[in-house]
């Protein structure tokens, strides 16, 4: 049996405006209480349906054709400038869609439950909803500009629900409250790390506009498809030099998105937000805007140069290496980390440097299709165990009132289902077999292998063993060891720490679930296949004839690389056994072992900081803006314009004051009626203080009276 | 000859002297007859933009033009006519009328029925200098327009009136004077002397064009305004009330962009296309320094003219990025940009105007807790901070893309003008932290304590957003109108 979709470009357009239409029906439904709860999850749950019923023909290995439906697939935007807006259904998009779609509704289910009760929950619901839409319009756009408009939709999102706790209450601040690193304070509240989210992404969309923008003077559209097809703008741009430079300037964009070095630093501090809005946003969905980003423009770029592709070589150099930094930069941080959510902001961070690496590494190789498949498959199962992840976290949270996971411990007889999610979640993330984080992680790693980077395969494999490192230890320390003192102290108060509501663990233990059955079905189905399929459908979809193209190539099929695997094993191994001795098996004592001085403690502490680089940002950009702002206000504004300026206003009442001396004095009387012009304004500010207005009415009008006779006079002489 | 646009000066002049005299005899009867001269006149701007949508005039040309003759020995003519550039402005500016004699209703109880008069006198010489089309002309109206203006300042603003009107008119009177000088340049070296624009444009030799390019820079300058000839806007804008700031900020400075457009641009073709360069520079530091000063700026209103400022800059910037490389789409960025700054100040300008008369205070480090005390405002206020740092789904986004696309086409180091909406977005949501995000402060005298805003007027600054909405999905309605526009100015440029 096959499936099909009748009129599919209807579904499209329907999964991008459904979550639209939800939150604006939320304002209108703010008192309805259980009816807009049920509208809120509801609209991302038929966003969420038609988009499965698009990727069920996906399922069975064909591609869904927009091509002849009744409601057209692109509609005229700009028609000024030529420009439509449209969407696309190849099987990479329709993935990532699905991804999207369903962990947004799983979490939206999830916080039914979470935020009850909560005072905002009105704005909760309009923005969750509206992040939805333009995630989807990301993630479906044909073009460069509606991507924009998504790309900026969902920034204002994630400023807005960073912030969702705008009363900054210390209890929900990010960062305990009174750490410093260089001078410079560590601990912000949620109304804070939304502006710095919103203001630090904005750096790289800008970057990312002037790359579109340079891009569409010398190509004249904005269209995916449109830009694969023509190449001369590429040669336009390499002949002008800055090919590359407007990719990375497109790149900036992914940058700033993806929170990835050197823009990272919003995302640890976004973790103000409620829990999920971490597991959403700054985990599942739209912190991988980047790397669709990436995945949309880096295909169009490497075959634009199709002759000579070496070209563009320095483009993916960089992505795969700012991935790579970025994923061993992260990792180290979320070793030394106590806030529970924060640590996993750190491995987010870090697990999408393994996807930037994976799209660098797609022009690297031979075959673009490995490292194209190889970020999918990752952003696939990293979404969907990060989700739980944090779902998870917001319930350890819930039940013990504290952020941080030395506030916690023994909670495993405690919160079983939890225990059991978060085991299975970070065992994927760690890359335990056979859970798909294990497989979707050496896909990344066997593409630098195949590909030669040894390089990158070394940072990889040893981001790796960090990664099992910090997954086990956060499990060892929320649930294994022994009842933290606060624990006690909340029990004393009377307050039950026990499981979670249904509602909140059914959503991450189908997502627990889902991890576990994708590692199982990933070897026997031939899921990395499927997806190289997938691969190769969009880029044939952009370029349909992809296979007469030179730089197009096909590796020999890889399978499973014993030896990349063995070696990124080893140090998942060595990093998991590390983690059990000292937090598990508790044999050992971390304390001891970083003690109070020496290297270790500096590097504890460098670490700690955030490699300082997040107090240098303040101190090297934030700080001297505003100190340097109100140097250009106090010197230049004020003390220099201004006040040459006002001795021009001075010299002019001086001059009419002079004026009206010597009009009184020397031409006596009759100077009042040809007095200057700054005569009669001080005459007239004389008036405003008598209060006497009304005369000036009349007398205004009296004048534009005589004014028109004048001219209708002069008119007349004219016409004689 | 149709008399539709002689319409649009003559009803506001005309019913000046009726509503002083109507609300002298019963307030409320001035007060709505005002209200319902500028609904019709409303009516008719429509009229007019819908007959230059239909079927826009072509390059050069103009929709229902009216020309007699007045004083033919002086070159002046009684000469009028739209076209893609001077329609929307026409738009904006009755529009923007009804809505601050709508806000004007609870805010103005002081002086009425001169308050009311003075609107239409405004209103009524602003519709002259979008619609001259003869120099001498477009210098009366330009020069009549400072008299309600200086009025509403000195009569109606706040503790410092005296001083900002008179700044404000010594500015500008002094910017304008130059400007006329520039004007009279043009007459003595055209080749057949001619005050008439259509005549004028594309014969001026290029000798005779660099002097009133900078007469009329200044001109211009000062009223746009452009670093450093801004000082007086901020002062203006904190001395007048809300009402007023939004037709100084909405409609006032948009003579400086249209100049820049239709006399600077249109008259001076190649001179403006060899010195672009200068005036970008000019452009970029006007919007990095208004970014900058407002980042630090305390006084809520200080900081949206400022804004103001920032914003006008790209309206220059596209301008020239236009006369720079021939690509259209810097003049039709510029035009859209100031049809939706309008809008988003124009919001702006009202709320802080209701903040203001709540909480007793506009000083930013001293307003606490909108979104807990006066929620409405609050939402309103987050709103119109998101329209004016352009951000998506507001129609001001698509604005600054154009000019920034026209900019880095003529000299791709421009982009990094990318970084004003940067810093744009960095003060606003700072303001938001302090202003709207913080606890309310408990001692009864500090800001935000006040009531919340009407839910009738609270529908009236919504009404703001609603071009800004509609523009991001129909741009074709102002972009169709001034492609021609905009293909005449590119191509008199001669690239």
């Amino acid at each position: 049996m096959t499936l099909t979709v009748a009129e599919p470009s209807i579904y499209v357009w329907l999964v991008i405006i459904l979550p639209y239409a939800g939150a604006l029906l939320i304002p209108l439904l703010a008192r309805a209480g259980r009816i807009r709860d049920s509208v809120a999850v509801g609209f991302s749950l038929f966003s969420a349906l038609f988009d499965l019923l698009l990727l069920l023909p996906v399922l069975q290995g064909q591609t869904v054709s927009l091509q002849d439906s009744v409601i057209p697939a692109s509609v005229p935007w700009i028609s000024a400038l030529g420009i439509n807006v449209g969407v696309l259904s190849d099987p990479y998009t329709l993935i990532i869609s699905n991804v999207v779609a369903w962990v947004s509704f799983l979490i939206m289910v999830y916080s039914v439950s979470y935020m009850r009760g909560d005072g905002g929950i009105n704005r909760y619901w309009f923005f969750m909803n509206f992040f939805i839409g333009n995630m989807q319009l990301i993630v479906l756009s044909n073009n460069l500009l509606s991507l924009f408009v998504g790309w900026e939709g969902v920034g204002l999102c994630s400023y807005a629900l960073i912030g969702h706790y705008y009363k900054d209450e210390t209890k929900t601040w990010v960062g305990t409250p009174g750490t410093r690193a260089l001078g410079e304070e560590q601990a912000y509240p949620p109304s804070h790390a939304g502006m710095k989210a919103f203001v630090m992404t904005r750096i790289g969309d800008m970057a990312m506009l002037i790359g579109i923008l340079i891009l569409f003077i010398y190509s004249g559209t904005f269209d995916f498809k449109q830009l694969a097809q023509s190449s001369g703008w590429a040669t336009r741009l390499s002949q002008s030099g800055l090919l590359v430079p407007v990719a990375l300037l497109i790149f900036g964009g992914s940058i700033g998105k993806s929170a990835q070095f050197p823009l990272h630093e919003w995302l640890p501090d976004a973790m103000a937000g409620p829990a999920p809005v971490s597991a959403l946003i700054h985990a599942a969905t739209m912190v991988k805007a980047g790397v669709v980003l990436v995945a949309r423009i880096g295909p169009i770029f490497y075959f634009a140069l199709s002759a000579n592709p070496s070209l563009i070589q320095p483009f993916f150099q960089t992505v795969a290496w700012i991935g790579a930094f970025t994923a061993i930069l992260a990792a180290s941080q979320a070793l030394v980390g106590f806030e529970l959510k924060k640590i996993l902001a750190y491995s987010t961070v870090s697990q999408i440097g393994y996807m930037m690496m994976a799209l660098g590494l797609a022009g690297l190789s031979t075959d673009f299709t490995m490292g194209l498949s190889a970020g999918l498959y990752h952003l696939m199962s990293h979404a969907i165990f990060k989700a739980c992840l944090f779902m998870a976290a917001g319930a350890l949270i819930h039940a013990t009132e504290s952020k941080y996971i030395n506030e916690m411990g023994a909670l495993r007889n405690r919160m079983k289902v939890t225990f059991a999610a978060f085991l299975i979640a970070a065992a994927s993330l760690s890359g335990i077999p056979p859970f798909s984080g294990f497989w979707s992680k050496d896909a990344v790693l066997s593409a630098a292998w195949a590909a030669g980077q040894t390089g990158l395969f070394a940072v990889g494999a040893i981001t790796a063993g960090l990664t099992a490192f910090y997954s086990f230890r956060m499990v060892g320390i929320v649930f294994f060891g022994g009842k933290s003192h606060r624990l006690d102290e909340v029990e004393r108060e009377g307050h039950a720490v026990r499981e979670s509501s249904p509602l909140m663990w059914v959503p991450y233990a189908i997502l627990a679930g889902a991890t576990v059955l994708i590692g199982i079905i990933a070897l026997p189905l031939n899921l990395e296949g499927s997806l190289a399929w997938a691969s190769n459908s969009y880029l044939v979809s952009l370029f349909p004839n992809l296979g007469s193209l030179p730089a197009y190539s096909v590796a020999a099929p890889q399978g499973f690389d014993l030896v990349s695997a063995g070696i990124a094993g080893g140090f998942v191994a060595l990093g998991f056994a590390a983690a059990y001795v000292i937090y598990i098996g508790q044999r050992a004592s971390p304390t001891r072992f970083v003690g109070a001085t020496g290297l270790m403690h500096g590097l504890y502490t460098f670490l700690e900081n955030r490699w300082y680089i997040n107090a240098i940002y303040y101190k090297v950009f934030v700080d001297p803006a505003i100190s340097g702002s109100n140097w250009l206000l106090a010197h230049v504004e004020l003390g220099g314009l201004f006040r040459v300026n006002n001795a021009g206003v001075y010299l002019g009442i001086a001059f009419s004051s002079a004026g009206n001396w010597l009009d009184t004095r020397v031409v006596d009387g009759a100077a009042n009626a040809f007095s200057t012009a700054g005569q009669s304004f001080s005459r007239s500010t004389r008036k405003i203080q008598t209060g006497v207005i009304e005369n000036y009415i009349l007398f205004f009008a009296v004048g534009i009276a005589v004014l028109i006779i004048l001219l209708l006079w002069a008119s007349g002489v004219t016409l004689l | 000859m149709s008399v539709l646009l002689s319409l649009l000066i003559v009803l506001p002049l005309l019913g000046t002297p009726l509503v002083f005299l109507a609300a002298r005899w019963n307030k409320r009867v001035g007060i709505n007859l005002a209200l319902s001269l500028a609904g019709v006149i409303f009516l008719l701007a429509i009229f007019s933009y819908w007959v230059v949508f239909a079927s826009p005039p072509a390059p050069g040309q103009y929709s229902l033009v009216e020309k007699y003759p007045w004083v033919s020995f002086i070159g002046l003519n009684y000469l009028l006519g739209l076209d893609g550039l001077s329609a929307p402005l026409v738009l904006i500016s009755s529009l923007l009328t009804i809505f601050v004699m709508i806000g004007s209703k609870r805010m103005m109880h002081h002086m009425e029925p001169e308050y009311y008069a003075l609107l239409l006198f405004f209103e009524g010489s602003i519709m002259g200098v979008f619609l001259s089309l003869n120099l001498i002309l477009f210098y009366i109206f330009w020069e009549l327009v400072l008299i309600p203006m200086f009025f509403f300042i000195g009569f109606w603003g706040g503790p410092r009136k005296k001083y900002a009107a008179m700044k404000f008119i010594l500015f500008t009177y002094a910017g304008s004077t130059v400007m006329l000088l520039g004007f009279l340049a043009v007459y003595l070296g055209a080749p057949s002397p001619s005050f008439d624009i259509p005549d004028l444009a594309g014969k001026i030799p290029l000798a005779v064009q660099y002097l009133p390019l900078l007469a009329t820079f200044i001109g211009f300058g000062v009223k746009l305004p452009v670093v450093p000839f801004h000082t007086w806007l901020p002062d203006a804008h904190v001395e007048a009330p809300a009402p007023i700031s939004v037709l100084l900020a909405g409609v006032l400075l948009k003579m400086g962009g249209y100049g820049f457009l239709r006399i600077s641009l249109g008259l001076f073709p190649q001179a403006s296309s060899q010195y672009a360069w200068a005036f970008l520079i000019v452009a970029a530091v006007t919007m990095f320094y208004g970014s900058i000063v407002a980042l630090v700026a305390k006084d809520l209103k200080r900081m949206i003219a400022l804004t103001s400022i920032n914003h006008m800059g790209f309206v220059l910037f596209g301008a020239f990025a236009t006369a720079a490389t021939g690509n259209i789409l810097g003049v039709q960025g510029a035009i859209l940009q100031m049809f939706t700054h309008a809008f988003a100040v124009g919001a702006l300008f009202m709320l802080s105007g209701y903040i203001h008369e709540q909480a007793g205070t506009r000083e930013i480090p001293l307003l606490h807790g909108l979104k807990i005390t006066m929620p409405r405002t609050a939402l309103l206020l987050v709103l119109a901070s998101a329209a004016a740092m352009a951000v998506p789904p507001f129609a001001s986004f698509l604005a600054e893309f154009f000019t920034l696309a026209a900019g880095i086409s003529a000299f791709p180091l421009t982009g990094v003008v990318v970084l004003v909406p940067v810093i744009t977005s960095g003060y606003f949501l700072w303001m938001i932290k302090r202003v709207v995000l913080s606890p309310p402060s408990s001692e009864p005298s500090a800001g935000g304590t006040g009531h919340d805003i009407p839910k009738l007027d609270a529908a009236t600054i919504a009404l703001y957003f609603v071009p800004l909405l509609l523009l991001l999905v129909f741009s074709s309605l102002i972009l169709g109108p001034s492609a021609p526009v905009a293909q005449f100015l590119a191509h008199l440029g001669g690239r």
